[in-house]
């Protein structure tokens, strides 16, 4: 059991939040790719799913960065991602913190790394629920 | 975005992670196409259409869009109220 109370593994039936720090993303269609590409090897989520809505933002105030703004949530299932050919696991602290992993790695070509990378958050994306806090 | 004939729409912009521009074809949340423009000759593309996906890579001279992308984003990322650009 982690120190949050939760276990160690991340179910499958788990929902997951990805907090958007920039209006860029996400529209008026949801959450869009951006939103879910790492910038190096995981990206980072919370073990919470849309609702409690009130916890949810809880979180996003407590853990992102004092000098972003949250605008809302992705929500996306541990199932889809792992569906999608990555995984995600528990990373405590901050409590209920997790990340995505096992992103493609092309090390000798960076483009087509970036390639593969984008068609997995296109589906991450696709398959996710925005829940807006504004 | 210059290069771009003018029979395709304009592209939804949005900032990387890595500091590229990604240029977005949207169509629906299950049918987008996506390139990434950054400091590379060579553009990283990736698409999804319903339950299929793909990606690769593109060389790009500065002057013309490699003809396979073009029809992938005509293919797959023409939205429904596209504007289209007038010269």
């Amino acid at each position: 059991m982690l120190p949050s109370g939760l276990p160690e593994h991340v179910a499958d039936e788990e929902d997951l939040a990805r907090f958007l720090t920039s209006s860029s993303q996400f529209s008026a269609l949801g959450v869009k790719w951006v939103a879910f590409l790492p910038k190096d090897q995981k990206k980072s989520v919370f073990r919470h799913g849309a609702e409690p809505r009130q916890k949810l933002i809880e979180i996003a105030r407590a853990y992102i960065s004092s000098t972003a703004t949250v605008h809302g949530a992705g929500i996306i299932r541990a199932e889809t991602i792992r569906s999608a050919g990555l995984d995600v696991i528990a990373e405590e602290p901050p409590p209920r913190h997790a990340d995505i992993v096992g992103w493609p790695v092309v090390a000798m070509d960076p483009e087509l790394q970036k390639a593969h990378r984008k068609e997995r958050a296109l589906i991450l994306a696709a398959n996710s629920a925005l829940v807006r806090f504004t | 975005m210059r290069v771009l004939p003018d029979d395709v729409p304009m592209p939804e912009l949005a900032p990387e992670p890595d500091g590229a521009i990604s240029l977005d074809w949207v169509h629906s949340r299950a049918r987008v196409f996506s390139i990434s423009a950054g400091r590379s000759d060579r553009l990283a593309y990736a698409w999804l259409d319903g339950t299929d996906s793909g990606h690769g890579v593109a060389r790009f001279d500065g002057e013309r869009i490699p003809p396979l992308v073009l029809d992938a984003i005509r293919e797959i990322g023409f939205p429904v109220n596209a504007s289209i650009r007038v010269a």
